[in-house]
Formats: C-alpha cells, sequence, structure tokens
C-alpha cells in the first residue's frame, strides 16, 4: 500500500533505504531494537515528519512533499496508535471531547444528539462503557486509554492503522486485552496494520508478515513463521535466540 | 505538606484581593467624600473620625483618595496585564509552535526589549505618549509581554513533541486547531501565575510612573501620583505618603500571595505521587 | 537466616480521594544469595513495597508492620541511619534510567563521586574502581564511557551505571525497580546477566520488583505475586511459574504471547474502596459465591503459599458452610 525512502536529519540517517509494502487487510510486523529507527519510519509514513527522499505511496496517491498533509486528499484514512498511554490524549479534554474530535474535524456528524450516538457506538466497539466519558485522560488505565484512541481512529473508517509499540508499557494481561482487540477490529473492518514492537512473540502473534529493521535498515522480510523458523539475517538470529532465552 | 501551604497563601491572597476589588467597585459607598473635593480650610489634618487618613495639602479626604484609587490601580493592573499577556501568549504560541526563521526573529526582537530595564523603557514610553491613564496603560503593556511569550514558548516546544499532537495532527486537524485547542490549553498554567505576580508588578510600576510626573495626572486619585503629592510634607504631614503607601504595599503583596500560592497549588510536580 | 524481614506490613497514603491501601499485610523474607521477583500489574503496590524498605516515601505515606534488616527493625531507625543504610547496606536501582542521572556530569564524574563517598580512596583509584565495575557490567570501552554523559548513552547502558551506582557500596540488599522496563529483549538479557552476575560477585540478595514474567523466570530463585496490595502466591519461582495455583497467576501466565495471550477480563480493584472478600473474586473464572464474602488467608503448602479458598479446604474457614461450594468450584 505504500512504500517509503530515506530519511536523514542534520546529516545522520535515521532511516537508509527503507521499502516496505502492505497489502489491504494484511498486518506487517516491524520488529527491531530500541533506537533503529521504526518510530521515525512510523512517523515519516504518516507525513508527520518530512522524508529527506524516497516516497510514501498509499492508495494509489502519493504523500505530498515536506510532509504537508492535507484534510482533503483521503490520508485520514491511515491512522497511529502511540505507545505511551499517558501522552496518547490531551490530558486537559474530557475523554468524550476526545473522541469527538475527528467527527468535528471532519464534520461527519450534524448535531450533538448525532454525535452522542457514533461515540456510543464507538465506545461499544472497543468495550467501553459510558461512563468513561466523563473522565479525564489521567483517571483511566493505561490500557483504557489506548482503547479510547482506537475508538477514536475507528472513527474516520480508516484503511491502515500504524501501531507503534501499542503495548510495550503495558501489563502483560492488558496487553493481550489490546491485543486482542485489535486483532478482532482488524478482522472486522478488514484494515491493514504496521505493527511496530521490539517483542518478537507479540510480533509473531500479531503479524502475517515481518520485516526486521537493524540501524535505519530492513534486513529481512517474509512471512512470520518462517522467519521465526529460518530467520536468515545474523540480528533476526539473535532475536529469535532471546525470545527462547526465557 | 507543600500543597498545604500554598493553598493558605491562596486562600490569603484571594481574600486581599476580593477585598480590593470590593472596595473599588463599592467607592462611592465606602467613600464618606468625594475624592476630588477641596477645602483649603481644612488641609493637612491628621487622621481623625471625620477624617479617618486625614486631608492633604488641598483639604481632600485622603480615605476617600485611597478608596477611589483602588479603582484606578486595579484597573490599570487588570488591563495592561491582559494586553501584555495577550500579546505575550500569542507570540509565544507562533514562535514555539511555527519554529523556524519566524521564531529567530520574535525571540530575537523579545532579547533586544529584555536587555533594557522595563520600567526605564515604560519612562522613555510614557515620556513619548505623554501622561494620561491610556497612555499608561499602553507604555507599561509594551513593555511587559516579553517575559509571556518566553514562558509560553518554551512550553509550547514541550508540549508540540508530545504523541498526542501528533495524534490529533493524524486525525486531520490544522495547525490554527491543533495551537487553539491542544497546545494552549496546556501552556496556560505558568501564564495565570506569570500574570497574577504580574498585576502587582504593574500597579507598582503605574505607581512609580506616577511619582515621577509621567503617569495618570493630577487632580485623578491614584496612589503613586499621591506619593508624589506628598513628597514636600514628608516631615510636617507623614499620613499624605503612608496611607497610599501602605495600600500600594497590601495590592501588591496580595497578588504576590495569590500567584506564588497558585504555582504551588498548579504545579504538578508539587503532587506527592504514589510510586508505581 | 534471612537477611530482610518483612512481616504484615501495611503502607497507606492519605490522598484527597480517600486512604489508598497501596501495600496490606505483605510478609516476605530475603535471603543472602538469592533473588527474588516480585511481580504484579501496574498499581498492585509491589513499588511502594520496595521504596517502604528503604523509607522511600513521600510525607503523605504511613508505614506499618515490621521490617527487619540483620535483626534491626527499620522501621524505629532514625533518618539519619537510615540514611547511612541506604547505598552502603541497600542499594536502590531505580525504574527510570532517563531522569535519575545527572544530565551535566559525566558517568565517571558520577561514579567516581559515590565511590568516594563510600571508600577513602584518590580520585585515580576511584576511576580505575568505576571503569572495572563498568567492565563487570559488560559496558563496551568503559573507559570512553566514564567521559561520556548520560545522553549520549542508549537506556540499557544507563540503566546498567545506575546499577552499578547501586553496587559501589557493597550492599548485601539489592533492590531493583523494573530494570528491564522498556529495554527490548537483547539489551533485556544483557541487563538480567548483569544483575546475576551482581548478586553472585557480590553475594547479595536481590528484589527484583517487575511486571516481566519472563525475567522472573530466568533469573529468580523465589517469586512473589503481588495482586491489588497483597501477595497472593509466593514461592520457588520455577514452581510457581510452571505450576501456577492462583486463578490470577494463572491468568498472568496465560496472558503471555508464548500461552496464547488469552487475557484476564476486567481491571483490579481500586485500593481506595477494596472489596470484602477475594479481591481478585470479580476477574476470577473459579469463583464461587463464598469468595465474594469470605477475605482468603495465605494458605501454607509444601511447597509455596497460596491466598485462595480453593486451597484453603480442611482449614477452619473453609470448613463446613463455604465446604460444598468450594468441592464445587474445584471439580
Amino acid at each position: 500500500m505504500f512504500t517509503a525512502g530515506i530519511f536523514k536529519r542534520q546529516s545522520f540517517k535515521v532511516l537508509d533505504g527503507v521499502s516496505l509494502h502492505i497489502s489491504p487487510g494484511e498486518t506487517l510486523g516491524l520488529v527491531g531494537g530500541s533506537g533503529c529507527g521504526k518510530s521515525t519510519l512510523a512517523r515519516v509514513i504518516l507525513g508527520l515528519v518530512p522524508a529527506s527522499s524516497g516516497r510514501v505511496v498509499f492508495k494509489g496517491r502519493e504523500l505530498p512533499a515536506g510532509g504537508n498533509r492535507r484534510r482533503d486528499q483521503g490520508w485520514e484514512k491511515m491512522q497511529i496508535i502511540f505507545q505511551h498511554p499517558e501522552a496518547s490524549l490531551n490530558p486537559r479534554l474530557k475523554i468524550r471531547d476526545s473522541l469527538a474530535e475527528p467527527l468535528r474535524i471532519h464534520r461527519l456528524v450534524t448535531d450533538r444528539e448525532e454525535e452522542a450516538a457514533v461515540i456510543a457506538g464507538l465506545l461499544e466497539t472497543v468495550g467501553l462503557s459510558r461512563e468513561h466519558l466523563s473522565r479525564y485522560p489521567h483517571e483511566l488505565s493505561g490500557g483504557q486509554i489506548q482503547r479510547v484512541v482506537l475508538a477514536r481512529i475507528l472513527a474516520l473508517r480508516p484503511a491502515c492503522i500504524i501501531a507503534d509499540e501499542p503495548t510495550s508499557m503495558l501489563d502483560v494481561s492488558v496487553q493481550a486485552q489490546v491485543l486482542r482487540l485489535l486483532k478482532d477490529i482488524q478482522a472486522r473492518y478488514g484494515l491493514a496494520c504496521l505493527f511496530i514492537s521490539h517483542d518478537l512473540a507479540v510480533v509473531r502473534w500479531m503479524s502475517d508478515r515481518i520485516a526486521v529493521m537493524s540501524q535505519g535498515r530492513i534486513v529481512e522480510t517474509g512471512l512470520a513463521a518462517q522467519i521465526i523458523k529460518n530467520p536468515g539475517h545474523p540480528y533476526t538470529a539473535a532475536l529469535v535466540r532471546e525470545e527462547e532465552f526465557f | 505538606m507543600h500543597t498545604e501551604t500554598g493553598n493558605k497563601a491562596v486562600v490569603g491572597g484571594l481574600i486581599v484581593v476580593l477585598l480590593l476589588a470590593g472596595v473599588a467597585v463599592s467607592a462611592p459607598l465606602l467613600a464618606p467624600g468625594d475624592p476630588g473635593r477641596q477645602n483649603l480650610v481644612l488641609n493637612l489634618i491628621k487622621p481623625c473620625w471625620e477624617y479617618p487618613f486625614g486631608t492633604d495639602e488641598l483639604g481632600r479626604c485622603i480615605f476617600s483618595r485611597v478608596v477611589y484609587g483602588t479603582r484606578v490601580s486595579l484597573t490599570i493592573g487588570v488591563v495592561v496585564t491582559a494586553i501584555s499577556g495577550l500579546i505575550g501568549v500569542f507570540t509565544g504560541l507562533i514562535a514555539g509552535y511555527f519554529g523556524g526563521l519566524l521564531d529567530e526573529i520574535l525571540m530575537r526582537t523579545v532579547d533586544v526589549l529584555l536587555a533594557f530595564p522595563g520600567l526605564v523603557l515604560a519612562l522613555v514610553l510614557a515620556g513619548l505618549l505623554g501622561p494620561g491613564l491610556p497612555n499608561v496603560i499602553l507604555a507599561l503593556a509594551l513593555v511587559g509581554w516579553m517575559g509571556y511569550a518566553r514562558v509560553v514558548r518554551g512550553a509550547v516546544m514541550a508540549v508540540k513533541v508530545k504523541e498526542f499532537v501528533a495524534g490529533v495532527r493524524a486525525l486531520g486537524a490544522g495547525d490554527w486547531y491543533i495551537l487553539v485547542r491542544h497546545i494552549l490549553p496546556n501552556v496556560l498554567a505558568p501564564v495565570i501565575v506569570m500574570a497574577t505576580l504580574g498585576i502587582g508588578h504593574v500597579i507598582l510600576n503605574a505607581a512609580a510612573l506616577s511619582f515621577l510626573g509621567l503617569g495618570v495626572q493630577p487632580p485623578t486619585p491614584e496612589w503613586g501620583a499621591m506619593l508624589n503629592g506628598g513628597r514636600s510634607y514628608l516631615r510636617t504631614a507623614p499620613h499624605l505618603t503612608v496611607f497610599p503607601g501602605l495600600a500600594i504595599m497590601v495590592t501588591v503583596l496580595g497578588f504576590n500571595f495569590l500567584g506564588d500560592g497558585l504555582r504551588d497549588v498548579l504545579d504538578p510536580r508539587s503532587q506527592a505521587k504514589i510510586p508505581d | 537466616m534471612s537477611l530482610l524481614q518483612i512481616r504484615n506490613l501495611c503502607t497507606t497514603f492519605y490522598t484527597p480521594g480517600g486512604l489508598v491501601r497501596a501495600v496490606d499485610g505483605v510478609s516476605l523474607d530475603l535471603v543472602m544469595g538469592k533473588t527474588t521477583g516480585l511481580i504484579g500489574e501496574t498499581g498492585c503496590g509491589k513499588s511502594v513495597l520496595g521504596h517502604s524498605i528503604l523509607r522511600l516515601l513521600p510525607a503523605n505515606a504511613r508505614i506499618e508492620g515490621s521490617i527487619r534488616f540483620k535483626g534491626e527493625e527499620l522501621l524505629c531507625l532514625p533518618e539519619t541511619k537510615l540514611r547511612r543504610l541506604r547505598g552502603r547496606e541497600m542499594a536502590f536501582i531505580p525504574q527510570s534510567p532517563a531522569t535519575s542521572l545527572n544530565p551535566v556530569l559525566t558517568i565517571g564524574r558520577q561514579l567516581v563521586e559515590t565511590i568516594r563517598l563510600h571508600k577513602r580512596v584518590s580520585r585515580q583509584k576511584a576511576r580505575e574502581a568505576a571503569a572495572a565495575l563498568l567492565e563487570l557490567l559488560d559496558l563496551p570501552a568503559p573507559e570512553k564511557r566514564l567521559a561520556e554523559y548520560p545522553h549520549q548513552l542508549s537506556g540499557g547502558m544507563r540503566q546498567r551505571v545506575l546499577a552499578a551506582m547501586g553496587v559501589v557500596g557493597n550492599p548485601s540488599l539489592l533492590i531493583a525497580d523494573e530494570p528491564t522496563k522498556g529495554l527490548d529483549a537483547i539489551v533485556r538479557r544483557q541487563m538480567a546477566a548483569v544483575l546475576r552476575r551482581l548478586t553472585a560477585k557480590t553475594g547479595a540478595a536481590l528484589l527484583l520488583i517487575t511486571h516481566d514474567l519472563r525475567v522472573v523466570a530466568g533469573l529468580c530463585d523465589d517469586v512473589a505475586v503481588m495482586y491489588a496490595g497483597e501477595i497472593i502466591e509466593s514461592g520457588p519461582a520455577r514452581v510457581v511459574l510452571t505450576d501456577p495455583r492462583h486463578p490470577y497467576t494463572r491468568g498472568l501466565l496465560g496472558s503471555l504471547p508464548a500461552h496464547g495471550l488469552k487475557p484476564i477480563p476486567g481491571v483490579s480493584p481500586s485500593l481506595i474502596d477494596l472489596p470484602a472478600g477475594c479481591r481478585f473474586f470479580h476477574r476470577c473464572p473459579d469463583a464461587s459465591p463464598a469468595c465474594g464474602e469470605v477475605w482468603p488467608s495465605l494458605v501454607k503448602q509444601p511447597d509455596r503459599q497460596v491466598r485462595c479458598l480453593l486451597f484453603a479446604q480442611g482449614r477452619e474457614s473453609g470448613k463446613g458452610v463455604y465446604g460444598r461450594d468450594l468441592q464445587a468450584a474445584v471439580v
């Protein structure tokens, strides 16, 4: 669905000749160590950070140079979930207002009543209840916040979600809840997903294909099961060994 | 514990500020006489039942003048702070958010202006504009906005890299929407503290300008101008200067307590956290 | 004999929302040369327990119970004496390496100062000791690292520097609070190896506070599982992790990706408003009506302790009225 290219900052290459593609409905797992450039890649793909060269093509349309997203070009069909729940929502907005944002920005509803109905539907999809609406982000747990973020994204009926370590800050039992929810929703809406994580076990569970990233480069791509069974690159092999260590 | 002392200061400061506001609003009821009425026969009277603060060299009731002076001082304080706050917040917002050349130009301007002592700059401006209430307000507002700009710019830079900002940008929000709805509410806490402290500061500066004859002109009852008028009678009739001086002190202290207290209350770091 | 003996520890926070019972009646023993894992979810009180041992808590906290270190009651110790114990006898490796190092001083300066705080040695000697320590902790090119500033190091390296600073006083008790949080697999493994080597070399007891079950499995001799302020299961790590008895421990292991990523439904109870019966009652797949009313005490079993009515049969509280329900629940 898209490809991305070289990204440079202050003559320091964070990403180096990265090429990826994701088909509709597919999950591509992107695994790599801390500081390998995976989060930067997520931001480049979304046009939040400009790449110094290369292109990102989404649904046949090229991301405008300089990272300028325009509201009317269908880019809202690609959305992101971040790593740190405590920074993912505006701390001064109630959950209701955070959820209503995409509806208001894109004028998807005509009045308050319709807005409330849409929000109620979104809440149900992600397994939250009405009582959460009047709370502030700091009154919610990390898992609940990630659900809110997911609900908000779904309002725009996205075609692709970039999940940047969405559960690395969560407890294992909550991680399982959130990942299962993400997978359910993906199946239900036919969403493609770029799932970024440093946890190979999690990536294996989520993904159809896996891309392994090291020092700004993609060192290996392939079907999830095959890569883990038969790692082709030394870095991948090291990752697989670590997973077996514990 | 920290929060408790903060709370006490807020309450104390708030009471003083509310009392002052009450005095300003109900000045005609509180003042026993017309602050401008002269009575040369009864000039320089010491405080007594009829004239609680005594009378000045022209026989005007000092108590009435101090009470009406509250109106003038608070008006100057609030209006000046509002104007400089608005200019400063706006400048800080766009400099911090857009960055680049715009940021560079705005912040270097701030640096240059901050290189002059504020009161001196205000003196020059007031001198150029001429005396009078509107000009005092303009002069003080023009020298007071840089601090807000700096604080806001710093706060904006810290907030704009948070993930929720990238998140709403991905939702399709435009720059102005993000600035007004997401950045601004998250940088206001330090501005509120600064503005509260700033009101006291402005009142002090306004009094200083009036004292030097460049501010509000007689016969308007303004505390600084009253100090100036009483200067020659410092030895023979100290009540001419003591009462307006006390009024200035109480007002500035009240706003400072309120501001310092607010800083403690609004600062999330002051809340004791349970380790996790 | 145990090095640290915690008996019936309760740590309560006075907050505007009410009393938060973060640690509620915890008893735990730490033994020299052994690593004990303290696991549990965010907000279960495991970190508060670690902080309580060193009395590193905000002013609105109250600690009750008994913490004996080498036979000495820590809760009665004056602050000045306690300060002498911290760092020398007991060391704390904090959670966030990003904020726990001074950003404007080099690693070398910070380490050397810490060493000289504990031993009267020359600057040169201290620097050599610092380099040796970093080498012991697997930090590549230790001499070069000493000249660098915290921001020049990766998260894993900073975490190891913090560990180094913790052990310079040769403490007999090490408390590590989430030392592997946010680290990727390879760095996590290195950190675990470093901790193992440190305890092996110094013979210290290590209390490892973490939510990462894999680290516990790889590193710990014993494990204690905390839920809503209480220890709900404890015993040898291998026994508890391979054959968990408490429904919560079972759920925790089942939610690992390798075990099928089966979530535990629901959320932990609020520590302000704790339920009367078992604190896991509302999320428990094996709960019987009795569990909602009877607070379970720790049941001693040959190889472990479990806080669950399922295992309380034969005991006074499990007999009679609730016996039948429990039987049904076991089947």
